[in-house]
C-alpha cells in the first residue's frame, strides 16, 4: 500500500487542570489515549463516539493545534510537531479544517473573497488578477457565484457559509480535509446539500477526508472506513460495510441500536437494549477497559486489564476481551 | 403526535401557543386552542398560570438551562404541586420523592438534595420531565426534548417520555426536527412549512406515501441504510421565503420541483386523503414522481 495521507501511531493528549494557591493541580484529563489509525488517498474515515470521548481533541492534534504528550502524527510523510511553527505551517498546506459552525470561522469584517484567497495570499501563491481569478474559480466549485467574493459573511445562510469554509480549506489544495461536525449545524435538507458537495469535491479532487460526527446516518452514508472511539480511546475500526453490518464491540453495538432510524417500520422492529448509565469522568477513567461501567457483558478481566485493539479476519480491528471473531 | 420541521417554521411557536409563552414581541393573532373542549386562547393570564403545569406542561432542548440553578432539584419538582396548591410543601416532597423512584432515578433521597450544576445533562433532563409530569397533567408538550442529548442518553430518555406517557395516558406533542425520532415515537405526524401545516398523517403513512413535496424531499434528504455509499441525496433547492414576503398561494412555490401556475396563485387547503391524511397541495396526486425513498 502507498504511505497514507495520514497517520496516526499511539497519539495521546492529555490535558492536566491547573492547580491554584493551596491546591494542587489534579490528575491528568486523557483526553485521547494511545490511538492509533491511518487515512489513504482519496479514502473518507469516518470517526465516531459521544461528546467528550476526544474525537474533536484527536482532530486538533492531527493540526497541531493541542500538544501530543506521546506518539506521532504524521501528514503526507512529514511529522507533526507542535512547537515547530515552520513545520506545522507545512502541514497546514496538506491538512485543512472545515468546523461545525460557519458562522464561527469566518471573520465577520473579511469578504468572502478576502478570506478565501487569504491562505493564497500569505504563502504568496497567488496576487492581484490571479488571485482574484483562483478565488473566483474556488467559488464556483463550492456551487456559489464568482461575484459573492466581494460580499460579507452575514449576506449568506448557514448552508451559504459552510461552502466558504469548505472553499478556503479548499485553496491550498489540501491533501487532507478534517471535517469536524461540519453538517451539524445545519436543517437536513440543507445538510444533504454539503453532504452531496463534499462526495463530489472528493471524487474530482482524490483528496481524503477525516470525518468526525456523532451522527451514525452521515457517516454511514459517507464514509469508507469507520472508526469507533470511546473515553479517549478507538474500540473498533473496521469497514464502513462490516461496522455497520456485523458490529463487535459492544459499545459499536449499543449505539447503532441507540441512533434512531428514519423508517418506522425498521426502527420499531430493532431490538430493544437500552445502555444504561452515562460516560464516566475522562479524569477519572476505571481501571480496564473503559466501557467496563456500562458494558452488558463484562467480567472481571475487563475491569483489571484493558483490551488490545486486535484485528479479526475480515479486516475489522476491536478492543474488546469478549468480542466475537 | 410529532411536529417536525425545519427551523424557523413556526413549531416552537406554536407549541408555545397552546401555553400563552409567547414572547412579548409575537400575538396569538387569532384561531382557538381546545384542551379537552376548553378554549385556551381565551383565558385569562390568571387561569392560564392554572393550567400551566397542571393540566398541559412543556419541557425543553436545555434542560440545564431550564432549572433554576440556585435551588435544589427536590424543590422545583415539589414546587409544582404546591404552586397548584394541590399538596402541601411536606407531602409535595414525599410526592417528589416517589416520582424520582418512578423514572427510575437511583439514590433518589440524594439526588432531591442536589442542584443543576451537579447533574448530567440526561438526568436534568429526567429531573424536567419528573416537573412536567407530577400534576399528571393531560397534554405534554416535549420541545425538541433531546437534542441536546448524546444519542445513547437519548435512547434513554425517549424510552422513559413512552413508558410513563403510556402508563399515564398522557397525550405528547413532541416538537422535533430529526426524522428518526419521529419514527421511533411517533403515532401521528404534522409537518409545518413556513408557518402553516403542509401534511398531516400516521406515521406510517407520512414514511410511506407522503402527499406533499416539502416531505417527500425531506425524507428523500436524510441519508439512510437503504441508500447506496455516497449516492446523491435529494435537495430542496433555494430558500425558506421570510415571512414578510409571504404573498397568496403556496409558500413552498418558489422551491418545489412541482409547481405550477395554480400554486403560485391559489393557497392549497388542507385536503384530506383518507385515514386522517391530509395535505395541503394541489398537486399531491403527483408528489410519487419525485422518487421517494421505498
Amino acid at each position: 500500500m502507498s504511505q497514507p495521507v495520514l497517520s496516526v501511531e499511539n497519539a495521546a493528549v492529555h490535558f492536566r487542570s491547573r492547580g491554584g494557591f493551596l491546591r494542587k493541580s489534579g490528575p491528568a484529563l486523557k483526553a485521547v489515549d494511545g490511538v492509533t489509525l491511518s487515512v489513504q488517498a482519496g479514502e473518507t474515515l469516518g470517526l465516531v463516539g459521544e461528546s467528550g470521548c476526544g474525537k474533536s481533541t484527536l482532530a486538533n492534534a492531527i493540526l497541531g493545534l493541542v500538544p501530543l504528550v506521546g506518539g506521532t502524527i504524521t501528514v503526507a510523510g512529514r511529522e507533526v510537531r507542535s512547537d515547530d511553527a515552520e513545520s506545522l505551517r507545512a502541514i497546514r498546506g496538506d491538512a485543512q479544517m472545515v468546523f461545525q459552525d460557519p458562522a464561527l470561522s469566518l471573520n465577520p469584517r473579511l469578504s468572502v473573497g478576502a478570506a478565501i484567497g487569504e491562505p493564497l495570499q500569505v504563502r504568496g501563491l497567488a496576487k492581484g488578477a490571479a488571485l482574484r481569478d483562483r478565488v473566483a474559480a474556488l467559488l464556483t466549485a463550492v456551487g456559489l457565484e464568482a461575484d459573492h467574493a466581494s460580499r460579507f459573511p452575514h449576506a449568506f445562510s448557514g448552508g451559504q457559509r459552510q461552502r466558504i469554509v469548505i472553499a478556503r480549506a479548499l485553496a491550498l489544495q489540501p491533501r487532507l480535509v478534517i471535517c469536524d461536525e461540519p453538517v451539524s449545524a445545519l436543517d437536513v435538507s440543507v445538510r444533504a446539500q454539503i453532504l452531496n458537495l463534499l462526495v463530489d469535491l472528493q471524487r474530482d479532487t482524490g483528496m481524503s477526508y477525516l470525518f468526525v460526527s456523532h451522527d451514525l446516518s452521515v457517516v454511514r452514508h459517507i464514509a469508507d472506513r469507520v472508526a469507533v472511539m470511546y473515553l479517549g480511546r478507538i474500540v473498533e475500526i473496521a469497514t464502513m460495510a462490516v461496522l455497520f453490518g456485523k458490529p463487535r464491540h459492544p459499545y459499536t453495538q449499543a449505539l447503532l441500536l441507540a441512533a434512531p432510524e428514519p423508517d418506522p417500520v425498521r426502527q420499531r422492529a430493532k431490538a430493544r437494549r437500552i445502555l444504561e448509565g452515562e460516560l464516566p469522568s475522562a479524569a477519572n477513567l476505571p481501571p480496564g477497559c473503559a466501557f467496563n461501567t456500562r458494558c452488558p457483558i463484562a467480567t472481571d478481566i475487563c475491569r483489571k486489564d484493558a483490551p488490545l485493539l486486535v484485528a479479526r479476519k475480515d479486516g475489522a480491528m476491536v478492543a474488546c476481551h469478549h468480542a466475537e471473531d | 403526535m410529532a411536529l417536525v420541521g425545519e427551523s424557523g417554521c413556526g413549531k416552537s411557536l406554536s407549541a408555545f401557543a397552546v401555553l400563552r409563552l409567547l414572547p412579548d414581541a409575537v400575538t396569538l393573532a387569532g384561531g382557538r386552542i381546545l384542551l379537552d373542549g376548553r378554549d385556551l386562547a381565551s383565558l385569562d393570564l390568571a387561569a392560564m398560570a392554572a393550567v400551566r403545569g397542571r393540566d398541559a406542561s412543556i419541557i425543553f432542548q436545555e434542560p440545564t438551562a431550564s432549572l433554576d440553578p440556585l435551588m435544589p432539584v427536590g424543590e422545583q419538582i415539589a414546587e409544582a404541586l404546591t404552586a397548584h396548591g394541590v399538596a402541601t410543601p411536606r407531602v409535595a416532597m414525599q410526592r417528589a420523592r416517589e416520582m424520582l423512584v418512578s423514572i427510575g432515578i437511583s439514590d433518589p433521597d440524594r439526588r432531591l438534595t442536589q442542584y443543576p450544576f451537579e447533574l448530567s445533562g440526561g438526568m436534568c433532563q429526567r429531573i424536567m420531565i419528573a416537573i412536567a409530569l407530577i400534576c399528571g397533567p393531560r397534554l405534554l408538550i416535549a420541545d425538541e426534548p433531546t437534542t441536546a442529548l448524546d444519542v445513547t442518553i437519548q435512547a434513554q430518555i425517549l424510552h422513559l417520555i413512552k413508558e410513563l406517557v403510556t402508563a399515564r395516558s398522557t397525550a405528547v406533542l413532541l416538537i422535533t426536527h430529526d426524522m428518526g425520532v419521529v419514527a421511533d415515537m411517533a403515532d401521528r405526524v404534522v409537518v409545518m412549512y413556513a408557518g402553516r401545516v403542509a401534511e398531516t398523517a400516521s406515521a406510517e403513512a407520512i414514511f410511506k406515501a407522503p402527499l406533499h413535496p416539502y416531505t417527500a424531499l425531506l425524507l428523500a434528504s436524510i441519508p439512510h441504510a437503504a441508500l447506496a455509499p455516497k449516492s446523491r441525496l435529494a435537495t430542496i433547492e433555494g430558500t425558506v421565503p421570510r415571512p414578510s414576503s409571504h404573498g397568496t398561494g403556496c409558500r413552498f412555490a418558489s422551491r418545489c420541483p412541482l409547481v405550477e401556475d395554480k400554486c403560485r396563485r391559489e393557497t392549497p387547503p388542507l385536503v384530506n386523503h383518507g385515514d386522517g391524511h391530509e395535505a395541503a397541495c394541489w398537486r399531491s396526486r403527483d408528489v410519487g414522481m419525485l422518487g421517494v425513498p421505498a
